[in-house]
């Protein structure tokens, strides 16, 4: 049942003290603990695999992305070996329990008597979640603008900095879509289940419109593909090539947002 | 020692909607495969020899089989993951685990009982995925890969699946967090394949040459010995099945204690 | 007088399985009010469409001269509930989750913290007032429980089962705590419960359900006179047997 908001009752959602606390709650999580250690783990790994890549490898980057420097390989094995699969792993840990799992630990009872619609609910805990996602990925890229630069033969910061501020709206996608799976489907482990199935199914297709062009137009409705013009545009990261694919996962991520509101409506203490 | 309740364990076995979870993901894995068998013979030539070169294999048809047999691991593992967390870790979860503790059930009944669904799933899921792989590539088989090898190396992977699931339940049986088992789902389904993302980028870091070098690159590794799998996969599958056992030996003994 | 509460004919339908069946009573200002019934009676049901949780079938239900229906989240923010089966948060210590709490009702992050240091300093939190809550015993969770509810100072307190559980000692404070706001701060109180003799304790008016139907409302000791019952258990069976009978 949804409850009208009255004029008389502030709403609790501009309260900056709620979602201080909401974000607290989200990064003192185990799972955020967890997740932290994965990109940590990235950050130390990713140095050690371009150490030497194969010249097949390097000669195939070049021609997918243009340019001779090696840091087209390394934007490449980032995004696609690092990134892409921590942004199915965050989206899932992150958002298939979106009010399912408190109902089913039986606290959610609790939020629920309080003056807040199960839709506002709902958008309190995926947007901290999204909010924690995005601050997990960008401290990931700050520390790894000051590592890489170091370790990174031809490593250029704001080539990497911009490509990260495109493909953090993938992370968030996942966490928006694994929530929405979350309270359509009504329980935790369905969501997951069906959330990884088709994130890792978009993920695998991020690159294909690079590998063969005559699909790009077909593989650009992939979330996956948009988040990685950053590294696709690498030789000509400009404003008019990036904004277009960072509206579109705004859109599309506020769309989620909607939809999974909506849905919410239907969850029961 | 206690008589098994056969009653109880026909009632465990019952109680998850298995073919609709079956059904689904099957379904799934099966136009996965069907869309990978399509499209990689459609990707420019130098792209496949970027990829063959990459995971080590030779010939189109291995090519596509390393990426269709991907998903049929991927999807024979999460289904029967699904039913492991289900089993286990979820009820621990929402407080319900105790209840069922206290009846007397041995744990090792209990668990075998709530942990054989998930294993039969995975079985099942696969056979249908690895015949489905199979009678997707017809007309692409040669020389070096016969259907037999492709068949075997589908099963094989389920086999590794089973395995996975077992040390699945041994690793979530006192885990207290539906995330928590989640996450640990994903790593032990990552585990293996780590060493083939090392080889994509590094395979400095392998033996120049011999069986050593795709020793440990999953799945490339099936299809370099898929003329042994083709008639060895069932002593895989049992082997398969004795780790998974041992898993959930280990998962009996840690679930009273938690 | 104007009832806090009232609720005239409610009825309410889950398919075939009939939950409430033609309910009517009020609740004064300022009363410790005993809502009484076996498990499975109504009192959730009722207590879940007196905070707008679910719309009644039939009936008409005012609190606090709102109707939850309608302006769920204005009665909300005016009442403090405690529900008879729910887990506390377990990643947070009860004084992050009382701040949290007082945030859900709009205070500013200094008033909302104030308030929490309060709860926890009136109801005796202090010693595990920053331990997870997932490590509580059940008497700690169900203090923590009862702080919850208070946090915005409400005009009405709607408690199910709120001593199900606790130990002699958890029970006689709770229900002192009960007594004490009613008399400081004139909260009103609905006070559901199986347990008759916390009813007795605390309770002038009550409500007793049986099956979803309203089988005695009025002042508890005259309706121990005209059943002839020396106390509630025995009024209470009295009217469970009739009902049955």
């Amino acid at each position: 049942m949804s409850a009208t908001v009255s004029n008389a009752v502030p709403n609790p959602l501009l309260s900056p003290a709620l979602w201080r606390l909401e974000l607290g709650r989200r990064l003192h999580e185990r799972k955020t603990k967890g997740l932290a250690l994965l990109y940590l783990g990235a950050l130390l790994a990713a140095p050690t695999l371009l150490e030497k890549p194969p010249p097949h490898l390097l000669a195939a980057v070049q021609t997918w992305f243009g340019g001779d420097d090696p840091f087209g390989l390394f934007m490449y094995v980032w995004t696609d070996l690092a990134m892409n699969k921590l942004a199915v792993l965050t989206g899932v840990a992150m958002g298939a329990g979106a009010l399912v799992e408190e109902r089913a630990d039986r606290s959610l009872i609790l939020f629920m008597t309080k003056p807040v619609t199960p839709a506002g609910l709902y958008v309190l805990r995926v947007g901290s979640a999204a909010l924690a996602t995005a601050g997990l990925y960008l401290i990931t890229q700050l520390i790894g603008l000051a590592l890489f630069s170091a370790q990174i033969d031809g490593f250029r910061p704001l080539g990497f900095l911009i490509s990260g501020l495109v493909h953090v709206w993938a992370p968030i996608f996942a966490t928006c879509l694994s929530a929405l799976c979350a309270v359509a489907i009504g329980r935790q482990l369905g969501a997951a289940l069906v959330s990884v199935l088709v994130l890792f199914s978009l993920v695998g297709g991020a690159f294909l419109g690079v590998y063969n062009p005559a699909w790009a137009d077909v593989l650009a409705f992939n979330p996956f593909t948009q988040s990685v013009a950053g590294v696709t545009h690498l030789q000509s990261q400009s404003f008019g090539t990036l904004i277009l694919p960072v509206l579109g996962l705004i859109v599309l991520n506020l769309t989620l947002l909607a939809v999974g509101a909506r849905l919410a409506r239907r969850i029961e203490p | 020692m206690n008589p098994i309740p056969w009653t109880y364990v026909r009632a465990e076995l019952s109680r998850e909607p298995l073919a609709a979870l079956g059904l689904g993901a099957g379904l799934f894995g099966a136009i996965s495969i069907l869309g990978t068998i399509w499209a990689i013979p459609r990707l420019p030539e130098g792209v496949l020899t970027v990829l063959s070169l990459s995971l080590a294999v030779e010939g189109l048809p291995a090519l596509v089989l390393v990426n269709t047999l991907l998903a049929v691991w991927f999807v024979a593992y999460f289904v029967g993951a699904v039913v492991v967390i289900r089993a286990i870790p979820a009820p621990r979860a929402e407080n319900g685990l105790d209840i069922l503790l206290v009846k007397p059930v041995p744990p090792a009944v209990f668990v075998w009982s709530r942990i054989l669904p998930a294993l039969g799933l995975c079985v099942a899921v696969g056979l249908a995925l690895s015949v489905t792989q199979v009678v997707g590539m017809v007309g692409l088989f040669d020389a070096q890969l016969s259907a037999a090898g492709a068949l075997g190396a589908g099963l094989t992977a389920v086999a590794v699946a089973v395995a996975q699931l077992g040390a699945l339940t041994a690793l979530t049986a006192r885990t207290t967090e539906l995330a928590g088992a989640l996450g640990v789902a994903i790593a032990v389904f990552m585990a293996p394949l780590t060493p083939t993302s090392v080889f994509i980028y590094r395979p400095d870091l392998f033996p120049a040459e011999g069986v050593g070098r795709t020793l440990l690159v999953a799945p490339t590794n099936l299809i370099v010995h898929s003329q042994v799998i083709a008639w060895a996969w069932p002593l895989v599958m049992l082997a398969g099945l004795g780790l998974a056992a041992l898993g959930l030996a280990w998962a009996a003994r840690r679930v009273v204690e938690g | 007088m104007t009832p806090i509460l009232s609720i005239e004919g409610l009825s309410k339908h889950y398919g075939p399985v009939i939950a409430l069946d033609d309910v009517s009573f009020s609740v004064n200002p300022g009363e410790i009010f005993g809502f009484m019934g076996h498990n499975g009676a109504g009192k959730t049901t009722a207590l879940r469409v007196l905070l707008g949780l679910t719309p009644p079938t039939t009936g008409r239900v005012t609190v606090l001269g709102l109707d939850p229906a309608q302006d769920a989240l204005e009665v909300r923010s005016q009442v403090g509930f405690l529900p008879a089966s729910y887990a506390l948060p377990r990643e947070m210590t009860a004084r992050s989750f009382l701040c949290y709490v007082g945030a859900m009702f709009s205070m500013p992050r200094d008033q909302a913290e104030a308030r929490a240091e309060a709860l926890i300093h009136e109801l005796g939190l202090t010693s595990f007032a920053d331990r997870r809550l997932g490590g509580l015993s059940t008497g700690m969770s169900q203090k923590v429980g009862f702080a919850q509810a208070l946090v915005n100072n409400p005009k009405l307190l709607l408690l199910d089962e709120p001593t199900s559980g606790l130990d002699p000692l958890g029970r006689h404070d709770l229900l002192e705590s009960l007594r004490a706001l009613a008399e400081t701060q004139g909260t009103t109180t609905m006070f559901s419960s199986h347990i008759l003799s916390d009813v007795q304790t605390l309770c002038r008016r009550v409500a007793i359900l049986h099956r979803g139907r309203l089988v005695a409302f009025g002042e508890a000791e005259a309706l121990k006179a005209e059943h002839g019952a020396k106390d509630m258990d025995s009024l209470y069976l009295s009217l469970a047997r009739r009902e049955q009978g």
